[in-house]
């Protein structure tokens, strides 16, 4: 076993990959899965993005732990992906119709039958449904941010920068980015234009 | 909470456990030994490159059940599940595991990152790839090339697919 050669091609397949990991589909999808409970990832922070339905089926292709859990998540909290049923692509309409009518079921996207249907019977799915449910409650903001952090981190996203690239990148602290992003910080209306410039907005009163 | 704090409970959860057994006369539950492995076992590890985790925690273990169950019950409370068949995961003979926690009554391992990522590369090779492409491209030690021989495992068929 050439030893050398495999390091070398799993590095250029790991840097394609690292481009398709670092796309917002993906981020998005992690990002939500993270916040309702389902999945953790050692890069990316739980937020809550919402994704379509679109962008968790693109994400599975990059992280088959996504497809895994996706019917359950269908099932028991259909409102955490946005999509409408004609949406449902063939084969996980079908998974979800043997489900309902317990039916032996198939293996999805290569994900086995037994690793999908765990999730229908998991505790956790409880703790998700919590978490999903609490979205509807008003979060709390400093009055100096307001919607600014949604803005500065969806902006971020879309250029497909960590926080830390983000921050260095704009001549920011990380602290002062982390904080703008969870409104938790009065920044000074220079570096708020700044940042809303790297975005195309401008501050109007 | 970290693996460590949760083992540490469970630790003291037994110790509570005998105390009352001791004074009631009843049989005094045994020393258990936890191995975390799989995704849990990286996180834990704390690895450069990227992990994502459903939050089932693979343990082998030789603990009696009731052991079992409030290891369950104190990871349930943190937002993760013990994988009921994690005693059936295969893992390298030759596993080294690194200590999390040590207490009187429980200890906990979690398994080195290069034998959990050969027990992957040879029993879900598809669901890990991009996990095992980054693993490789951080030049893993020779020992993981080694037993991937070792267990015939066909790199090319899990970096390419």
């Amino acid at each position: 076993m050439d030893y050398e050669e495999i390091i070398k091609r799993a590095t250029e397949k790991a840097q394609d990959d690292d481009v398709l990991a670092r796309q917002p589909y993906f981020t998005r999808t992690v990002a939500w899965f993270h916040y309702l409970g389902l999945l953790k990832h050692n890069n990316i922070l739980p937020h809550r993005y919402h994704p379509d339905l679109a962008d968790v089926l693109k994400a599975g292709v990059v992280e088959p732990r996504v497809l895994e859990l996706l019917p359950a998540v269908l099932i028991l909290l259909p409102e955490a992906v946005r999509h409408e049923k004609r949406e449902i692509p063939k084969d996980l309409a079908a998974v979800i119709d043997d489900i309902h009518h317990r039916r032996d079921c198939k293996p999805f996207r290569g994900v086995p039958p037994e690793k999908y249907r765990h999730w229908l019977n998991a505790p956790i799915m409880d703790i998700a449904r919590r978490r999903l449910d609490f979205r509807g409650a008003p979060r709390r903001r400093s009055v100096s941010s307001g919607g600014f952090g949604d803005i500065i981190r969806e902006g971020r996203m879309k250029l497909c920068l960590t926080q830390e690239e983000f921050a260095k990148k704009n001549n920011l602290s990380l602290r002062v980015v982390r904080d703008l992003e969870q409104g938790k910080t009065t920044a000074s209306v220079a570096s708020l234009i700044a940042i809303l410039a790297v975005f195309g907005r401008t501050l109007r009163a | 909470m970290t693996l460590a704090t949760i083992f540490e409970q469970l630790d003291q959860w037994v110790m509570a456990e005998n105390k009352n057994a001791t004074v009631e006369g009843i049989r005094l539950l045994p020393k258990s030994l936890f191995r975390v492995v799989g995704q849990a076992a990286l996180l834990e590890a704390k690895v450069e490159f990227n992990v994502a985790a459903t939050v089932d925690v693979d343990v082998l273990n030789n603990a009696k059940h009731e052991v079992v169950a409030k290891l369950s019950e104190l990871l349930l409370a943190e937002g993760l599940e013990l994988d009921p068949l994690s005693n059936e995961i295969w893992m390298p003979l030759e596993t080294q595991y690194v200590e999390i926690f040590k207490g009187d009554w429980v200890t906990s391992l979690r398994a080195e990152t290069e034998f959990i990522m050969v027990s992957k590369a040879l029993k879900a090779p598809a669901k890990n790839r991009v996990l095992l492409r980054n693993y490789i491209a951080t030049r893993p030690p020779v020992s993981f090339f080694e037993m991937c021989e070792k267990y015939k495992v066909n790199l090319d068929t899990v970096i390419e697919g």
